[in-house]
């Protein structure tokens, strides 16, 4: 117990003895800043290869765990991207058919205000289903006031006219085929003949006078006598011209105005303005 | 001696690198403990002795020096810990995790407060030192045992591993006066 008491008290001496002096010591450091500055240099040269060794290793560390963040992310955002960009595309097309739609039903308004057509617009939602026949369903039916006999136009022409009428839907017979007949004239010299479909997408312009001038790219008209077709609508334009020595007609192929394979919106004529068709 | 004194000597250099680099590359400033004080209160359970008191100064030094402002508040500080640990820690089952632990915490609360009453003798000291200081003894006291048991593969002889100092110092004097 004396021993031990003896430690304590030689302990407590030199810790006493290191104490003051570490008083004296901040002392003097505050009376010469130097000295604190001398001291750290010293300290500084022993300690900074350590620094400078964990600094660069920290630094290559850092780069590298940046850069697979980076990586990272840069994946997650290439993930994103793509989703956004199949979302746009998506969005994209079907704005884009709605511009066409809403092409296609300007046609259809201006058509309808310069010829003023009474009627209805109606989408097509099929196609003949055999190659036979040239042919077209619509989305308007007799619940709608169809009937049979209308004349079918687009925005850039003739179409047909209603052979079959639905409660919900209608066949429209194209002028493209070969049971369809349109009386129909030059919009120039006004020479008149008989369209009639040739069964390949195009039209037979049939009985026209072999006197009358008509040249490759004549414009062709309805003429509005057979009583279906609202008269001056574009049917098409001439394509070939030709004759054969024995015939007193020409033989003149026409092409339709309307793309058929294409045709999307029609509309359906009931009158034109002031008069039954 | 010899063993003791330059692993302490080491441990101190290392913990000086780990406090004043490498881990500000990780941590805020006030999450990193104080390896240096862990070692005083180390050095005060284990060393009790006029090399203990020295190895404390010594280390102190060694962080003002580090820190380039004045040379002394922390070795007082130190050694003033030290001694205090020294004196009363013979009284205590240091193999407890948590006697080391609260052991810290409270060494690192009065190290920080002796350091800056000296310091304020001299210059004016910020506010808001309080809540520093008691997150950073936090800190220490959570990686002391860690700590402890290094510094007892690292600085111990086998003798002084064998020591269990429980009943006070008088076990521990007659530990060391048979090596």
């Amino acid at each position: 117990m004396v021993a031990a008491s003896s430690i304590s008290g030689r302990l407590v001496g030199v810790s006493a003895l290191f104490f003051f002096f570490s008083l004296f010591l901040t002392a003097y450091s505050a009376r010469n800043p130097e000295l604190g500055g001398l001291g750290y240099r010293m300290v500084d040269e022993l300690v900074r290869p350590f620094q400078t060794l964990h600094q660069g290793a920290f630094s290559s560390l850092s780069n590298l765990w940046t850069d697979y963040v980076s990586l990272r992310q840069v994946r997650q955002q290439n993930k994103l991207l793509l989703e956004r960009a199949q979302a746009l595309e998506s969005r994209n097309s079907a704005l884009l058919e709605y511009e066409f739609e809403n092409k296609s039903l300007r046609d259809l308004l201006a058509m309808k205000e310069s010829r003023q057509l009474e009627g209805q617009v109606a989408t097509v939602i099929g196609y003949d289903p055999s190659s036979w026949q040239r042919a077209i369903v619509v989305d308007k039916g007799s619940a709608d006031g169809v009937t049979v006999g209308m004349a079918v136009v687009s925005g850039s022409g003739l179409v047909g006219q209603v052979t079959n009428v639905g409660r919900g839907s209608s066949r429209v017979l194209l002028i493209t085929d070969p049971l369809s007949g349109v009386d129909a004239l030059i919009q120039g010299n006004r020479a008149r003949g008989i369209i009639e479909g040739n069964g390949y997408g195009a039209c037979a312009w049939k009985f026209v006078l072999r006197e009358e001038d008509v040249k490759i790219g004549d414009r062709v008209i309805s003429s509005g006598l057979d009583g279906v077709y609202p008269r001056g609508l574009l049917i098409g334009v001439v394509t070939e011209v030709s004759s054969r020595p024995d015939s007193m007609f020409h033989d003149l192929v026409v092409r339709p105005g309307v793309d058929m394979e294409k045709i999307e919106s029609v509309y359906l004529v009931s009158s034109q303005h002031g008069e039954g068709l | 001696m010899i063993r003791l004194t330059l692993g302490v000597v080491a441990m101190a250099f290392i913990g000086l690198v780990l406090q004043g680099s490498v881990l500000h590359a990780f941590l805020p400033a006030y999450l990193i403990p104080n390896f240096l004080l862990v070692i005083v209160v180390f050095l005060g359970f284990f060393e009790v002795s006029a090399l203990g008191v020295i190895l404390s100064f010594f280390i102190g030094l060694l962080f003002d020096l580090f820190s380039g402002a004045l040379i002394g508040p922390w070795a007082g500080s130190f050694v003033f810990v030290y001694a205090l640990l020294a004196i009363f820690a013979q009284r205590l089952f240091i193999h407890s995790i948590s006697t080391v632990m609260i052991s810290v915490f409270v060494a690192n609360l009065i190290s920080t407060g002796i350091y800056l009453a000296l310091l304020y003798q001299f210059q004016p000291i910020r506010t808001g030192l309080l809540s520093i200081s008691l997150i950073e003894s936090f800190v220490s006291a959570l990686i002391a045992p860690p700590l402890f048991a290094l510094c007892r593969i690292l600085l111990l002889s086998k003798v002084d591993k064998g020591v269990v100092r429980r009943a006070g110092p008088e076990i521990f004097s007659l530990a060391r006066s048979e090596r």
